[in-house]
């Protein structure tokens, strides 16, 4: 039986995969996306915020047309204790208004849009498809393996099939991830009508809210919470290393439920009815677990490779350059007719010329940084909300005494020689 | 042999949500192949195994996935049938499809016993009395032999054996073989299927033919059920204890 062939195949339909379809289509190369879902978007876990700037790489003026939530007109930081919060709030009516910064979006929306989009251009997107494994011939990666649906051969395949990605091991490409290289996050989406959330969150129709919290949102364990308004839903959720969870014996929805109880987050979810429940994979491994990223006949992308920024919260953006790159790599390789692994290498120096790889190697440190002080999370947030409840509370001490107890517990609590070292080494770590 | 596969695309039962506030479907729900039509599409993929011929998926109103899904799992060609006044209700969807089937005059005709989202099965017994043929439905097993169909068909308190010849309508229910699933190859070939597109009009359909019979209202939710009195976590005896102490107050103990 002859085989049955293409260009290029793309494993999964995220935003990494359909980057990289998108980009090649649209170059008339002949490339099959395959899904392992029954449609783009129905694995897929993500917050939900969408930057603007690298969405408009692959599709300029996308917010026209692409459905989006709202745009994210204000961020908030949270270092939450156990019933206290203290935070910092930027908000800019410029991130309101084209060309806009940020958007949240619905992932299961957004993906089936994108996907779309490279339909459009002329990939063939295939769902239901299984990809179990790489064929091999000669060295070279030449096709995949779906199980009973077959085999199909083609110049490159790109691996883009997410956090954890089976294939990279399979294809010997990368090691087993370590329970510290993987954060787990739950996420629910609560369904509350568009004026509450506007009211609530006090923005104006179209304009929403982010929120990154840090400390007891996680119980103390290196992880996160967050909270992004929808237009009629807020996606809220929480997310720890895998290894801490395993340590610690506790369960990511447990630590979900924590967040959403805390009394900086319940009035805002009040009466808010669960619509959907989910849990996905974050690679947090960054530069220090990066895969081999290129070989003979394929090339990593997005979550498969790892590239996401646990610091910034960053990872859809990371996935569509990524997929672009790729593409690009792929392109200039069939421009010579050559596939290997030197030719493909090309993409190592266009990750390195964009932010991604600059960006990983920037925060390489941060996750063993934060991991190696517990404090941070724990101590820190509990003597600077100990300090604002001393600074606000009215009881007639005389300031001058107040202000002297307050600095006196400051420096017990917060150690300054510790601080200024874990300042100084933090600042050393991302700037150079 | 000529077999037709009916089709609808329908919203993803397992993401369907109701929005009170729409009082109707959240909106954007994936949509799929109602998959009692699969099934259907499987009997048919294995009777031209067996006999040879032509299978041809039709479908009224959008199902582009559905019939790309159908081509890929190795229909010949398909046929979606769009425009004003479609799907309208099961009958008016019924009249467009006779109209092409006159054309089409297929040998057997295999439809899903009911799509998960009206749930009226009514298409299929519309089609075979509109064109005059005879109609099995609940089809739970088949075999065709010497030019015969021996069908086994549920029934409401066991099971029912019909023999009956082409051209016949045939509904499926999901106790037959599995939907295969597509190949890499099927879905490769697929991009090279014909698919045809026709309008009413194309098929000589006035707007009068396609007035629907059914209005639908909107839909709604049923009201939810108190749950009841719930007794567990307590010892066995204390439990009979209670639930006697239940029965009794309400005087169903005599």
């Amino acid at each position: 039986m002859s085989q049955e062939r293409v260009e290029v195949i793309v494993v999964g339909a995220g935003p990494a995969g359909v980057a990289a379809a998108l980009t090649l289509a649209r170059a008339g190369v002949e490339v099959v996306v395959l899904e392992r879902g029954a449609y783009p978007g129905a694995k897929n876990v993500m917050g939900g915020i969408l930057y603007r700037q690298p969405t408009e790489e692959l599709v300029p003026g996308f917010w026209r047309e692409a459905p989006l939530e709202r745009a994210i007109v204000e961020q908030r930081y949270l270092l939450l204790t156990e019933e206290d919060a203290l935070g910092v709030t930027y908000r800019t009516p410029a991130f309101g208004q084209p060309p806009y910064n940020a958007f949240s979006v619905l992932r299961a929306e957004w993906d089936r849009w994108f996907a779309q989009q490279a339909e459009n251009a002329g990939a063939l997107l295939a769902t239901g498809v299984t990809v179990e494994d790489v064929l091999w011939e000669d060295g070279r990666i030449v096709g995949v393996r779906a199980g009973e649906q077959g085999e199909l051969y083609a110049d490159v395949v790109i691996l883009a099939d997410g956090a954890n990605s089976l294939l990279a091991q399979k294809a010997g490409l990368t090691r087993e991830w370590r329970p510290e290289e993987q954060a787990l996050v739950a996420k629910e989406l609560l369904r509350l009508s568009e004026t509450e959330i506007e009211r609530r969150f006090g923005v104006s129709a179209g304009h929403g809210v982010a929120i990154e919290a840090f400390g007891a949102s996680t119980g103390g364990l290196l992880g996160y919470g967050f909270l992004y308004t929808n237009r009629d839903t807020v996606s809220v959720g929480t997310g720890a290393l895998l290894s801490d969870l395993i340590t610690h014996e506790v369960n990511v929805s447990d630590l979900l439920d924590r967040f959403k109880r805390h009394p900086a987050i319940a009035p805002l979810l009040e009466g808010a009815e669960l619509v959907e429940y989910s849990a996905h994979l974050i690679p947090e491994g960054g530069w220090r677990a990066l895969p081999t990223l290129f070989a003979d006949g394929a090339l990593v992308v997005g979550d498969a490779a790892g590239f996401v920024n646990p610091l910034s919260r960053e990872g859809s953006n990371f996935a569509m350059i990524s997929g672009k790159l790729a593409a690009e790599t792929i392109l200039e390789a069939r421009a010579v007719g050559d596939f290997s692994a030197f030719a493909l290498s090309r993409y190592w120096q266009k990750l390195e010329e964009s932010f991604i790889l600059p960006d990983l190697e920037t925060i390489r440190n941060v996750t063993p940084f934060v991991h190696q002080r517990p404090y941070l999370l724990r101590e820190y947030p509990e003597a600077l909300t100990r300090a604002f409840q001393h600074y606000l509370t009215v009881d007639g001490t005389p300031k001058a005494q107040k202000y002297g107890t307050i600095i006196r517990e400051l420096i017990r609590d917060l150690r300054p020689t510790r601080l200024l070292r874990d300042v100084l080494a933090g600042v050393f770590q991302l700037v150079r | 042999m000529k077999i037709v596969v009916l089709l609808k695309e329908v919203p993803d039962p397992n993401a369907v949500r109701y929005d009170p506030r729409l009082g109707d479907l959240v909106p954007g729900i994936q949509r799929v192949a109602n998959e009692y039509d699969l099934y259907a599409l499987e009997a048919a993929l294995r009777l031209r195994e067996q006999v040879g011929g032509e299978v041809i998926v039709a479908s009224v109103g959008t199902a582009r996935d559905a019939l790309n899904r159908a081509l890929a799992m190795g229909a010949d060609r398909a046929v979606n049938l769009e425009g004003d006044g479609l799907p309208g209700d099961a009958w008016t969807t019924a009249r467009a499809l006779v109209a092409w089937l006159q054309r089409e005059q297929p040998d057997v005709i295999w439809c899903g016993q009911e799509t998960s989202d009206s749930g009226t099965g009514n298409v299929g017994p519309a089609v075979a009395a509109q064109l005059d043929l005879p109609l099995v439905s609940n089809v739970v097993g088949w075999e065709f032999r010497d030019g015969v169909f021996e069908i086994e068909r549920e029934i409401e308190d066991g099971h029912q054996f019909q023999e009956v010849a082409p051209p016949v309508v045939l509904c499926a229910l999901s106790a037959l073989p599995q939907p295969r699933l597509p190949t890499l190859r099927g879905i490769m070939d697929a991009r090279r299927k014909p698919v045809e597109h026709l309008t009413a009009a194309d098929l000589g359909l006035s707007d009068e033919a396609l007035q629907p019979l059914v209005q639908w209202e909107g839909l709604s939710q049923p009201v939810a059920k108190a749950a009841g009195v719930v007794v567990q976590d307590v010892p066995p005896d204390e439990a009979v204890e209670r639930l006697l102490t239940f029965l009794e107050s309400r005087g169903l103990l005599g």
